[in-house]
């Protein structure tokens, strides 16, 4: 069911009706800036593209349609420059020769990421094809000048694919909530609340000022919060699973795993009133031994 | 008394034998005009238009700039299509022109279909540009497209194209003016029309993957010109195969007949032309050619720009140049390009 939907967005996404004056045609190419709508190419670094870009779109709203449907994606962090790979093609950086991935950053990121596209039913397209790109040299964007450089990548594991979204559970024994504590990497309980203005595209609830943490795992004292606003900013989907049935937000129990440095929310509740087994199991908790 | 009085009416009669013979390409000339057109008493002022294109300039301003673009996509693609050959468009630049362009040659039928092909294309794609506001996108086809695609993007208005397009490039052939040089306005108007024709060929399918995450799901197609370059790669394959005509008597008109073939019509998309070319060898004022010395040439080739073909059995003479290039560039993330110089010395060849 909530794969169905997904995709059934996916597809709302793609099928958009491309209207006639938005299209130009192909001759030399020119620079525009970078739509302030194109949410999958904001803050890399660079704020104005090669148009046609290397995807052949013509106009910028041609490239920000068809760049929409790889948000979700992103959201999966998949690869972390999986967005680089993305905008090279679709908001090409504007130089006077054109700049394209290298082939080993196409290979790194399609591994990461087509299982991901494969769980809701799309292949690799062959629009991304790794073959087409060139073989490393010193003009095409590899993942290796990027961790030259610095980027905000240091030493960071490229996460091992997962069909797995989270899901609002409902408690059903307080043992089998201890029994998930003991499974996961960390557990808290946070408030949502919705942003009055959204300033970002993505990123609709912040984080209440209270966090309780109930398992800090191999996260340390400050950096719970920092983990999960990054959380909030990138999951998209997870956080839309758990709003669903409360658009203004709530209090949530989250659960889940660290992999480096990211958050990974794998299970959640909703901590409403009356939530016995919730409140039987955090108590308990305090002197919970796991087993093994 | 006798010797004076012949020679006046015959300077006349040269005169305008010249003028009609060139009149329809001189609107090339505009390639050279750096004045922005937008107030109709620059149209006097351009260069190389008769009466009914200054006419035309007068109510149709905006397509002026177009047109001028189209007469610099002449030059630049004819020089670069024949840049491998001993005539290589050199003189195209008018409004005077060399006995090359002057006179009925093949030479001549080449440039009269590329301009006719050139300006129409050029209106075509302003159309889908937006840069003509005088016109659109072509129509979306009738035809229902296959499962999986759709008609969409702005197709090349070929129909505008055409229609402007051979109004201003035909006007001068089309002047009421008698003159012995019929034959020359057939010749010039069939090869106009076939280089309107390449262009019609030159109308194709164009489709781009539109599916969700870049699936080809939803393929969004288009009719679309294919580029300037590739047409006139076109029309020079008909260049090399152009026919001779004559201008003979056929029912109660003369018309243009093949030379030296059987009795046959003229096909649609041939061209053809009334004087045979030198060999553009050795520099020759009176029939335009400037010769092939001091011309490059490819000593390993076995083509047109090879030496043996290019210096025409003259001989050519090795020269090195030294050229410093950029080399070893290299990207920046984010985003900048470094590049070192690097000295390379080349070997020419020139003809003798």
């Amino acid at each position: 069911m909530m794969l169905a939907a997904f995709a059934l967005l996916l597809l709302l996404l793609g099928i958009g009706a491309m209207p006639n004056g938005h299209w130009e045609h192909q001759g030399t190419s020119r620079c525009v800036p970078i739509p302030a709508n194109m949410a999958l190419c904001q803050g890399l670094g660079y704020s104005s593209m090669r148009m046609p870009n290397l995807l052949g779109h013509e106009s910028p709203a041609e490239a920000v349609q068809q760049s929409t449907s790889w948000l979700p994606l992103l959201a999966r962090e998949c690869h972390p420059h999986a967005r680089i790979f993305l905008c090279s093609l679709f908001a090409p950086v504007c130089l006077e020769r054109i700049i394209s991935p290298c082939r080993s950053l196409c290979v790194s990121v399609r591994d990461s990421c087509a299982p991901i596209m494969n769980c809701y039913g799309y292949p690799w397209p062959r629009i991304l094809q790794c073959d087409q790109f060139p073989k490393d040299h010193l003009m095409c964007i590899s993942s290796v000048a990027n961790l030259q450089n610095g980027t905000s990548n240091e030493g960071r594991v490229v996460p091992r694919a997962s069909c797995t979204d989270c899901e609002l559970e409902e408690a059903t024994s307080s043992k089998e909530l201890l029994d998930l504590f003991c499974k996961s990497d960390f557990v808290v309980k946070v408030r949502l609340s919705k942003l009055n203005s959204s300033s970002s595209v993505l990123t609709m609830f912040f984080l209440g000022s209270r966090l309780e943490v109930l398992k800090h795992g191999p996260l340390l004292g400050g950096e719970m919060r920092s983990r999960l606003t990054l959380w909030l900013e990138r999951d998209a989907t997870c956080v839309g699973n758990l709003t669903r049935n409360h658009p203004n937000g709530g209090t949530f129990l989250l659960t889940g795993t660290v992999t480096g440095k990211r958050l990974l929310v794998n299970k959640a509740f909703s901590w409403g009133k009356r939530q016995r087994h919730l409140n039987q199991a955090a108590r308990k908790w305090k002197s919970h031994r796991c087993r093994g | 008394m006798k010797r004076t009085f012949p020679s006046l009416p015959l300077c006349l009669l040269t005169f305008l034998l010249l003028s009609q013979q060139c009149t329809g390409i001189r609107w090339l000339a505009l390639s050279q005009t750096a004045q922005h057109i937008n107030k109709t008493q620059h149209c006097k002022t351009l260069p190389g238009l008769v009466s009914s294109q200054a006419q035309l300039c007068r109510s149709n301003l905006e397509l002026m700039q177009t047109i001028i673009q189209a007469a610099r996509e002449v030059k630049k693609v004819c020089q670069k299509t024949f840049t491998d050959m001993r005539w290589n468009c050199s003189s195209i630049d008018g409004p005077k022109f060399l006995p090359d362009l002057e006179r009925g040659t093949r030479e001549s039928a080449f440039v009269y279909a590329l301009s006719a092909a050139a300006i129409s294309h050029t209106i075509a794609r302003a159309c889908t540009s937006g840069d003509l506001r005088l016109c659109s996108c072509g129509p979306i086809p009738g035809e229902i497209p296959e499962p999986g695609y759709r008609w969409g993007g702005c197709a090349d208005n070929i129909h505008y194209g055409l229609l402007m397009g051979s109004k201003f490039s035909d006007a001068p052939m089309k002047m009421k003016k008698k003159s012995g040089s019929h034959a020359n306005k057939l010749m010039h108007l069939h090869n106009s029309e076939v280089g309107r024709q390449a262009l019609r060929d030159a109308l194709v399918m164009k489709c781009k993957c539109h599916g969700v995450s870049g699936s080809c799901s939803i393929r969004t197609c288009w009719r679309g010109l294919l580029d300037l370059k590739d047409i006139a790669i076109d029309l020079k394959t008909k260049y090399l195969s152009a026919t001779k005509v004559v201008h003979r008597p056929m029912g109660t008109r003369k018309q243009l007949v093949p030379k030296d073939i059987d009795i046959r019509p003229v096909r649609e998309n041939e061209l053809v032309y009334l004087q045979s070319s030198p060999d553009y060898c050795m520099k020759n004022d009176k029939l335009g050619s400037f010769g092939t010395q001091d011309r490059q040439c490819n000593k390993t080739s076995s083509g047109s720009d090879s030496c043996d073909l290019m210096c025409c059995g003259r001989g050519y003479n090795p020269y090195t140049e030294r050229v410093v290039e950029r080399c070893h560039c290299k990207y920046h993330w984010c985003c900048y390009v470094t590049c070192k110089k690097c000295d390379k010395t080349v070997e020419k060849y020139v003809c003798k």
